[in-house]
């Protein structure tokens, strides 16, 4: 058996996949799109959730965790909805049978995974191969993704800024290899200042609130086994804000864009009431190079890119590499 | 028009059939906005829940308050129903989303627990709502249960619902519930706060209609106003990064909720016995929900986890000497 050459999606392919729906759904035939995948990957599909649900002028979208989809599906999930789900390796089973389910009710299902050949790919109508590590940025889900979600506001919604959108990919790879690189060095400072914290809260909000949910949640909690929460940084005020205080850690996803002034609220007050904040900035990392009509929608790429190096450079400096489980594969669950 | 006792069921019922005559003369509601921050948020969700689950022609989300007045979405307007939650009525980014409702041509419906209330200068209705969350009397107007009705109403115009009367008669039951339910509760509040008066943290787990109770027990009670380390873990993402932290010194409240989410939250709590064992289940079939019928006990499983969720908030209140009123920040400083 000769080996599959893996090849990842192209923009050209993607855009293939939307003519393709457009001759399909019809004028105003495409009502809903839904977004269901889990953990890490939910995070995965959330940039293009973002796109849709800001943006559309009638397209309508939401964004659940792919066992509520299963069990708790959405009346509005029939033959008008299409749903985006993703699973890094195709293998999730949660995953793989909300795609099921979405197909059953006569849904049309895209499917995206870092391999051709899987069950998710089995269980949807298209499916987008997507890189992961070792490739340029432009290849990965959240580059493909946000392409999706532009080429169907294009297609089906005549989008305005279609062109801006498109020509913010010619810069996005030099954009995310520079906050890789300028990421690495206070990445470290963060390591070593804060390898001994037992508990790390994330703050985001707008289009990196789900980037500021995967670094709780994966890549503090799973990966790291730190205690972690997401705040939302427009809910800050309204409870949270209470736990803040000397030695209470909180790392602070600011974005460039329309919800700026509610991370600069949330980062003002939490560096007056503790002394362990940590500032991760979309616009020190160039988000502002891309257009102002659609900047806002490129800050989650940055902001993964710069979240994740900080908590795997973390890893390093408590020597507890992002691979170790408790029990992720490795009991029965 | 301001009243000034609680809305009744009755007016909520009028005002819902004056919005639908209203905008089923250009095009019908096709999205309703749940609006608020914290608590006041959260307490809207039943809606969203219950419109998700049940409805085919009307779309739902949630958005906290800044978030929709810095970037509404694009299609909020004319065709749009928004609902904003403030329980003391004056929350300034709930009063500002209510005027960008308002100035986007979206009908608005305010609701508090002030007749007075400033959120009410932008409401094309406003309703009066209980916001005592342990009184049994008024609980079937408190908010989460008045919207759970506004939804219930909706389904009946806009669904053609099948269960509208179960549902009904689900809201006349829910003071009978209620005072059983604080009842049956009573001797487990106190222990559950001596258990945990010197955790750290305390994680909640929730799915389906029960997301809600989970999230506030996390913000609003032991963040909020017991200073407490904590974090909602929706019970389906649990097994997709969270459950790593588990170990047997981590304290979990789980929410069990009647109907098709039950799954999940049971196949959490199994895991989290087998590795925390410090588990305290909330769980709405053992506090009654199941008398309002088979085919509504879901959406009311949430409004009554909520309850026990926030009476075990008063036993860690109580163990801990820490009064629910207590703040460092909130009405303290300024912010």
């Amino acid at each position: 058996m000769s080996k599959t050459v893996k090849t990842n999606t192209t923009y050209k392919e993607v855009t293939d996949i939307v003519n393709e729906l457009h001759k399909h759904y019809g004028a105003g035939g495409l009502k809903q799109v839904y977004f269901t995948a889990c953990g890490g990957s939910l995070g995965g599909v959330a940039p293009m959730h973002c796109i849709i649900e800001s943006e559309a002028k009638s397209i309508q979208a939401s964004i659940i965790t792919a066992n509520e989809f299963v069990h708790a599906t959405p009346k509005q999930v029939d033959s008008n909805a299409l749903v985006v789900t993703m699973s890094s390796k195709g293998g999730t089973p949660e995953t793989i049978a909300a795609a099921k389910r979405a197909k059953e009710l006569g849904a049309t299902v895209i499917t995206l995974s870092t391999n051709p050949h899987n069950s998710m790919e089995a269980a949807g109508d298209y499916h987008i191969t997507y890189g992961f590590k070792d490739c340029p940025y432009s290849q990965t889900s959240n580059a493909l993704i946000v392409w999706l979600g532009f080429e169907i506001l294009k297609q089906f919604e005549n989008y305005e800024h279609a062109d801006k959108a498109e020509s913010a990919f010619d810069i996005l790879d030099d954009i995310c290899d520079k906050a890789f690189a300028d990421s690495a060095e206070p990445a470290r400072d963060f390591a070593e200042h804060y390898k001994d914290e037992e508990q790390l809260y994330v703050v985001g909000s707008g289009n990196s609130s789900f980037v500021a949910y995967t670094t709780c949640i994966c890549h503090l909690m799973e990966m790291e086994w730190i205690h972690s929460g997401y705040i939302n940084a427009g809910e800050l005020f309204h409870g949270p804000f209470e736990v803040a205080q000397p030695n209470v850690p909180f790392i602070v996803l600011m974005n460039g864009g329309p919800t700026r002034k509610m991370d600069e609220r949330a980062v003002k007050f939490l560096k007056k009431y503790s002394n362990k904040v940590i500032v991760l900035d979309a616009c020190e990392y160039g988000v502002e190079r891309f257009d102002p009509a659609i900047s806002e929608f490129f800050n989650s790429m940055i902001l993964s890119v710069v979240a994740r190096q900080y908590t795997e450079t973390l890893g390093v400096a408590k020597k507890h590499p992002f691979g170790y489980r408790r029990y992720m594969f490795k009991v029965a669950y | 028009m301001t009243r000034s006792q609680h809305i009744t069921h009755a007016e909520v019922t009028a005002d819902i059939e004056a919005i639908y005559n209203k905008i089923e003369k250009i095009g019908g509601i096709k999205d309703v906005f749940c609006v608020g921050c914290g608590g006041s948020l959260a307490n809207l969700y039943p809606l969203e829940y219950l419109l998700r689950s049940e409805s085919k022609s009307i779309h739902a989300e949630s958005i906290t308050g800044n978030e929709f007045v810095y970037d509404a979405p694009e299609r909020m307007g004319k065709n749009s129903l928004v609902v904003l939650l403030s329980a003391t009525g004056g929350t300034p980014e709930t009063c500002a989303a209510a005027k960008t409702a308002k100035s986007a041509g979206a009908t608005v419906i305010t609701i508090s627990g002030k007749a007075d209330a400033p959120l009410h200068e932008n409401g094309d209705y406003k309703w009066n709502c209980s916001v005592d969350i342990l009184d049994s009397e008024t609980y079937d107007r408190y908010n989460s249960c008045l919207v759970l009705q506004l939804g219930f109403e909706l389904l009946r115009l806009y669904d053609d619902y099948s269960y509208y009367d179960e549902a009904m008669n689900a809201i006349d039951l829910i003071p009978q519930m209620h005072k059983k339910l604080v009842r049956q509760i009573s001797q487990r509040t106190i222990p559950f706060g001596e258990a945990h008066k010197a955790d750290k943290v305390i994680y909640t787990v929730a799915s389906g209609p029960s997301l809600f109770a989970g999230y506030m027990q996390s913000i609003c009670l032991f963040m909020e106003m017991e200073w407490v380390n904590s974090f909602c873990i929706h019970a389906g993402e649990m097994f997709h990064g969270p459950f790593e932290v588990a170990d047997n010194n981590t304290p979990f409240v789980v929410f069990l909720s009647n109907g098709r989410t039950r799954i999940m939250d049971e196949r959490a709590l199994k895991f989290l016995e087998r590795y925390s064992g410090r588990v305290t289940v909330i769980d709405s079939n053992e506090l009654g929900v199941s008398i309002v019928g088979p085919n509504v006990e879901e959406y009311f499983s949430g409004v009554l986890n909520w309850v026990a969720a926030y009476a075990y908030g008063k036993g860690l209140a109580v163990a801990k000497d820490h009064p629910f009123g207590e703040r460092r920040y909130m009405g303290q400083i300024e912010y």
